[in-house]
């Protein structure tokens, strides 16, 4: 999970459809610039592109069973299951 | 007027003059970069430049190119709350990745996600993405 604003503007991330070591390269609609998660980096770094060198910082986040977050968040919105 | 074009030319010497200067006395030279280019199934080509020589990447590291529409991401999906239709049970089990910012807590569950490969959302008021 990522921040997706930069300089006051906020991106639209997507898939590029190109996958780097098995991960998936995003890309932004507004500038078309690669944005990918480096070992080690706790980010997404602009690979190429206008934002070539900056980065997006990663924002807290569980990876639990959902039993385990309802439990502890009842009042959680859920994405509904496709 | 006639002896302001002197003057102007004198400036525009100056300013050169000091360009060369200082070109003359770089000692670091970059080494010459050639463009690398990546084409994806639609024909779309992604310049790497920067990601080869800047961060290492190798060219035929980069796989699929599937392009750029091959897997649309999921904008500002509705959430469903604990009262509405096909909200999980509590014993179901699937993993999700959650997230809050102050009071506004969610789920998403890994399948979801995946299919989509990254949802935008605003959560609280900060924009993110999701992505797993």
């Amino acid at each position: 999970m990522y921040g997706r604003e930069i300089d006051g503007k906020v991106l639209t991330l997507a898939s590029s459809g190109w996958t780097y070591d098995d991960l998936f390269i995003l890309y932004d609609y507004e500038t078309e610039s690669m944005w990918y998660e480096l070992p080690g980096t706790n980010a997404l770094t602009c690979i190429a592109g206008f934002y070539v060198g900056r980065q997006l910082a990663s924002l807290a986040s569980e990876y639990v069973w959902w039993e385990t977050w309802f439990n502890k968040h009842p009042n959680t919105l859920v994405l509904p299951r496709g | 007027m006639t002896r302001h074009v002197p003057f102007a030319l004198l400036l525009v010497m100056v300013a050169s003059g000091f360009t060369a200067c200082s070109f003359s006395e770089t000692n670091i030279v970059e080494p010459p970069r050639n463009r690398i280019v990546i084409v994806d199934v639609d024909d779309k080509e992604w310049d790497v430049t920067s990601a080869v020589y800047d961060y290492d990447m190798a060219v035929d590291g980069f796989h699929h190119g599937l392009g750029k529409d091959a897997i649309p991401p999921l904008l500002a999906p509705s959430l469903i709350s604990v009262d509405d239709e096909g909200f999980p049970k509590p014993e179901e089990s699937f993993p999700v990745v959650g997230t809050g910012v102050g009071d506004d807590v969610r789920a998403y569950g890994i399948r979801d996600i995946r299919r989509f490969e990254v949802v935008d959302e605003v959560i609280g008021d900060a924009p993110v993405a999701v992505a797993y």
